[in-house]
């Protein structure tokens, strides 16, 4: 760059890089700023961050490691966590198209947010501690059907675990879920019917046991063990 | 020891304190089930940005493939990945209320923002070039196959065929500034060019990748 180009020549050599969101803040707002009052120097920015998007998406995609979408939902809404930043108001159109399928999802509003607030309220006091353990809920042969998350806090009062269970990829059932603890013995906490071959959420918490679960199992109505998640 | 045979339909099931075997007692049981599982994207970051839970549960799992894959395309550090992904979804809760669905898709406005998250973390973390020829095998040379690519889409296709009709050296300008966020400083050192080249390999490189795209309807512009 030199001190004789015009904007338009200084806007070339970087717009590569403002592009890809490379450039110094400071260096990339004077060209923003420029893109803004230049019709050509605008297109130019707006077609290159289009082919960037196209770039992106050519990442390929990868499993995560098991537990993951629980542990971001537990980041994106903790417990005393942050709320979203209020929507601006949408346009009418766009309020008009959505608004029914919104409130279809506002009728199971916050779901993890609730649940885990109102599990750490009526859970032990005197500064607790918590610690996370996941484990991938799998069957006999290794395949996958989800995950299981622990939330173990321990306080005065003795321990109280959340217990986040994914499950996914099984068949239309009632299915069964069991804690297992430290000496093998295992107890029912609760069971549900699935209707159709999906993704189920569940949280329980439960109190008491000495060390948390060993395991969590999934079994049938016949006692037939779908899936362990086994923890060290 | 079964304790109880709990039949919920959905939602909250009342706090019990209900003694059973092993000491565990079991307080709250709760299902979410997946109203939202069939909303678009752009209904999905319209619940999100009222807090909606349930629309964030089934965003993560639409998108938790190609946000971490991203991740470790750009950062080859599965840790430091994870955590990129994770706030990729902290990013997606704080801000759902303030995407518009006319600048891009609700998966373009998320990949941005775990691209930002990585050039980010890769600006203060990067080690000093030290095999030139490992990070070009890394991020030029190791872009994605076609039939690995997260959507695969025809459009996909299109553009890595043009991405591989590039001159090597604009090719791999474009690998290492998009999948790898070096700036071309960077780039220049890496391929021991002068900067002014490394800037038009970039340039010229997404130039002729636009000029493909629109040619056959990829890019709008």
């Amino acid at each position: 760059m030199t001190d004789h180009q015009s904007p338009c020549d200084r806007f070339d050599e970087e717009s590569a890089e403002l592009a890809l969101g490379l450039l110094d803040p400071r260096v990339a707002d004077d060209l923003t700023a420029h893109a803004a009052t230049c019709g050509r120097c605008r297109a130019e920015l707006d077609a290159l961050s289009r082919t960037v998007d196209g770039l992106v998406d050519l990442a390929p995609e990868i499993d995560p490691p098991a537990g993951f979408a629980a542990r971001a939902l537990l980041a994106m809404a903790p417990p005393n966590g942050v709320t979203p930043t209020p929507a601006p108001a949408p346009s009418r159109r766009s309020a008009e198209r959505h608004h029914g399928r919104i409130l279809a999802a506002a009728a199971v509003v916050a779901l993890l947010v609730a649940v885990a607030t109102l599990f750490w309220r009526t859970g032990p006091a005197d500064s607790p501690s918590t610690s996370i353990a996941t484990a991938a809920l799998v069957d006999a042969s290794g395949t996958g059907h989800g995950s299981v998350v622990l939330a173990h806090r321990t306080g005065r009062d003795g321990g109280a675990v959340v217990v986040t269970l994914t499950l996914t990829n099984v068949p239309a059932a009632t299915y069964h879920c069991r804690i297992v603890g430290g000496d093998g013995r295992s107890t029912e906490v609760a069971s549900w019917p699935v209707e159709r071959r999906g993704t189920d959420v569940w949280t329980m918490r439960v109190d008491g046991g000495d060390g948390g679960p060993a395991a969590v199992a999934v079994t049938t109505d016949d006692g037939h063990e779908v899936a362990r998640a086994t923890f060290a | 020891m079964p304790i109880s045979t709990q039949r919920p339909p959905e939602g909250i099931f009342g706090a019990k304190a209900i003694p059973i075997g092993c000491s565990y007692v079991v307080f709250e049981v709760m299902r979410h089930t997946d109203p939202t599982e069939g909303l678009d994207d752009v209904a999905l970051l319209a619940a999100i940005g009222v807090g909606d839970g349930a629309a964030a549960a089934v965003f993560v799992r639409r998108y938790q493939r190609s946000v971490y894959g991203l991740a470790v395309t750009m950062c080859h550090d599965l840790q430091l990945a994870e955590d990129i992904a994770q706030q990729t979804f902290e990013r997606v809760w704080r801000h759902a209320g303030s995407y518009d669905h006319r600048r891009g898709t609700a998966r373009t406005w998320t990949l941005t923002i775990t691209r930002r998250l990585c050039i980010d973390e890769l600006r203060t973390r990067r080690p000093i070039v030290s095999n030139a020829e490992e990070l070009i095998q890394r991020h030029a040379a190791g872009i994605p196959a076609v039939d690995d690519c997260a959507a695969a889409s025809a459009d996909a296709q299109r553009l890595q065929r043009s991405l591989a009709d590039l001159p090597e050296g604009q090719r791999r300008a474009v690998g290492l500034a998009a999948l790898g966020g070096h700036t071309t400083a960077e780039i220049a050192e890496i391929e021991q060019v002068p900067l002014g080249t490394a800037k038009t390999r970039l340039r010229q490189g997404l130039l002729k990748l636009r000029h493909d795209a629109a040619e056959l309807g990829v890019v709008h512009d």
